[in-house]
């Protein structure tokens, strides 16, 4: 369900790091990955290395961290480590991909992140997105003075990681998203966790909120239906999760859901009927991704978009 | 020009191929059934007097047919009844009994008739891991070989010192993605999606992509499929497009690629029958680039001409994500059913029977 790598940020094009050609920043960000097809240009470690040595480093306004290596023994944490090291020759970076990969480099269970709060994010204060993939990952509290955007992807998202982030002070954080996963990958952030953020909502520029891949989806969408965190939203994501007509009918009776802008519930499965509803209450709404149950003899499965 | 076409003659297959013969306005074709031939191969001497071609059709999705087979290789088959259907295993008996069948075929007929296909050429393709060999011997990318394997210790040995964590096992005799294996490991974990589902002691082939976690499961999946001799690749990570990951079903006629299907997949497995759909080639084309696209051409075209004796080869060709290279991942012999698919207005039967009179 992920769709692609990152082709730009704001209009510069994202590429993939050649070791063999000198750097174009800050018109170029590059992604350093492990490549299947370039072997000889070795993982993570050697290219950054490489990355560090040219002149142009210092102008580097956003990087991409990809698949660090094809062997069996390293952890990711090691690259976000590496990159935190070496924070006094980025002093430009604005935005950071952690953890890059798509199924076919890595699922993202297999992506062992470490603490991507103050150790990461107090590094580079000139930060302004942060993008994180992976599962693992703990948060210790920080406070960013730039930081717009914050996304963290899992297939299980752990409590300490979840207060960790609303216990940061963000003050100009407009964009959170959080994939808070299954509990098989290790979810354990509750609906009552999530009510202290609906009710009070430390970030004061919020507009964006993306609560995705959830499996409490149907529960959070009638919590979030008659949140006042609302009120200063321009859109709403319950996208990738395992929503159903019974959790869907709070979005649909809440007036606060019909001001929002954008509603975006892709991969769910709703009923054709609910769908249309949906489609005329006010917001733009994405309901496409219909899935179908799996049954097994008596049992039904729903399951999240991204869970491997 | 008179057409003998060796098949199963309930199938699809036989049914589209005689439409498109009529189609051309060419005189209905001859059709052998495989059971017949296998029962008495003087059936094929009655016709080729009479006939100047001859096309060898897919003896799949008939029972009886493959068991008469598994038996020329010497295994008792297993039996038709629906406890054994879609059963995994007796492959390499399978191929060892069509293999001798064409060799015989060859030599009976040989010289007597043309073949739109040569019967040597075709067993080669049913030899998973000698094609691949073929192939890279011409300069053809694939993926890396990294050996073949006698059961899951070995696999995961292989693994190991090649320090990859993830691999693509498959039986060196499948067919549509049979017993074939995406497996994954990283320290204690481990991860096998594949279409074969373990069910008591047996594997049976399924509809819908399985995934195992559990170290017992797997080596016991992975010992269970290398009684059919497995050879170990290195996972060549494919594209994704639109939140699907792709390739390419390619069928190339008369050296020229024709046909082409992208294959779209939420799992490594992208093969049609698994539940997967078509996509939009044109978009992916655009997609990807004109000069890729021309280097995508060009290899498949690599591949017919290794394959001189025949008139049509579909090659199973994959992009690699980072849209930097690409490799072959098979050929197949009988991969020209591709319903409702058209090439400059004709069907692969049509276009391969088209080129055939020229």
């Amino acid at each position: 369900m992920i769709e692609d790598y990152t082709h730009q940020w704001e209009g510069i094009p994202v590429v993939p790091f050649n070791p063999e050609k000198t750097l174009d920043c800050p018109n170029r960000i590059y992604r350093i990955a492990y490549s299947w097809n370039h072997e000889e240009r070795g993982g993570f470690e050697k290219q950054f290395a490489t990355y560090l040595s040219d002149p142009k480093c210092e102008e580097t306004v956003g990087l991409s961290l990809g698949l660090n290596d094809e062997t069996a023994d390293t952890f990711y944490d090691d690259v976000v480590k590496s990159v935190i090291s070496n924070r006094v020759k980025f002093p430009k970076l604005r935005w950071l991909f952690a953890g890059e990969m798509l199924s076919e480099d890595s699922e993202i269970t297999w992506i062992e992140q470490g603490d991507v709060g103050l150790p990461l994010l107090g590094s580079f204060p000139n930060l302004e997105e942060l993008h994180v993939r992976g599962c693992g990952e703990s948060f210790s509290k920080v406070k960013h003075e730039k930081l717009k955007v914050l996304v963290i992807q899992t297939a299980g998202l752990d409590k300490d990681t979840f207060e960790g982030v609303v216990s940061s002070d963000f003050p100009e954080l407009e964009v959170l998203e959080l994939w808070l996963g299954c509990e098989e990958r290790d979810a354990d952030v509750t609906v009552d966790d999530l009510r202290k953020l609906f009710n009070n909502n430390p970030f004061p520029k919020l507009k964006v909120l993306r609560l995705m891949n959830s499996e409490l989806v149907n529960e959070i969408a009638k919590e979030v239906a008659i949140a006042p965190i609302l009120d200063q939203l321009e859109e709403l994501s319950l996208a990738f999760g395992v929503l159903q007509d019974h959790g869907a009918k709070f979005l649909l009776e809440s007036e606060r859901v019909k001001k929002l802008r954008k509603l975006d519930l892709n991969h769910h499965y709703m009923s054709e009927e609910m769908m249309s509803k949906l489609e005329v209450l006010g917001p733009e709404v994405d309901v496409s991704g219909k899935e179908e149950a799996d049954r097994y003899d008596d049992e039904v499965c729903y399951y999240v978009a991204v869970s491997e | 020009m008179r057409l003998v076409v060796l098949g199963n003659p309930e199938n699809r297959r036989i049914r589209l191929f005689i439409r498109a013969c009529r189609g051309l306005g060419m005189p209905d074709p001859i059709v052998l059934a495989w059971s017949d031939y296998l029962k008495d191969e003087r059936a094929l001497l009655d016709v080729v007097d009479s006939c100047d071609v001859l096309r060898i059709e897919s003896p799949g999705e008939n029972a009886e047919v493959n068991s008469q087979l598994v038996a020329r290789g010497g295994d008792l088959p297993f039996s038709t009844s629906e406890f054994d259907k879609g059963r995994i295993g007796q492959q390499r008996s399978w191929f060892d009994g069509f293999s001798s069948v064409l060799k015989r075929l060859k030599e009976l007929v040989g010289g007597k008739i043309q073949f739109v296909n040569d019967p040597d050429e075709i067993v080669l393709m049913f030899d998973k891991l000698a094609s691949q060999e073929w192939l890279q011997s011409r300069q053809i990318p694939i993926p890396k070989i990294l050996g073949t394997s006698a059961g899951s210790n070995e696999v995961f040995e292989l693994m190991h010192r090649h320090r990859v964590r993830r691999v693509f096992v498959k039986p060196r005799h499948s067919s549509s993605a049979s017993g074939v294996v995406a497996l994954q490991r990283l320290g204690s974990r481990v991860l096998a999606t594949t279409s074969a589902r373990i069910e008591g002691k047996n594997l049976y082939n399924s509809l819908v992509v399985n995934r195992y976690h559990d170290f017992e499961k797997v080596r016991y999946l992975l010992d269970e499929l290398s009684l059919e001799n497995l050879f170990v690749e290195r996972w060549f990570p494919k594209l994704s497009v639109y939140g699907r990951i792709v390739d390419f079903r390619i069928l190339v006629i008369a050296g020229r690629v024709r046909h082409v299907v992208a294959r779209g997949s939420q799992s490594p497995m992208t093969n049609l029958h698994l539940g997967n759909t078509r996509c939009d080639l044109d978009l992916i084309k655009e997609n990807l680039g004109e000069t890729l696209w021309e280097d995508v051409i060009q290899v498949c075209e690599m591949v017919a001409a290794s394959f001189s004796g025949c008139l049509y080869i579909a090659v199973d060709l994959m992009v690699s994500s980072s849209r930097e290279s690409i490799a072959v991942a098979e050929v197949n012999a009988f991969g020209d059913l591709l319903p409702n698919l058209l090439s400059e207005g004709e069907d692969p039967y049509r276009a391969e029977m088209r080129e055939l009179i020229k």
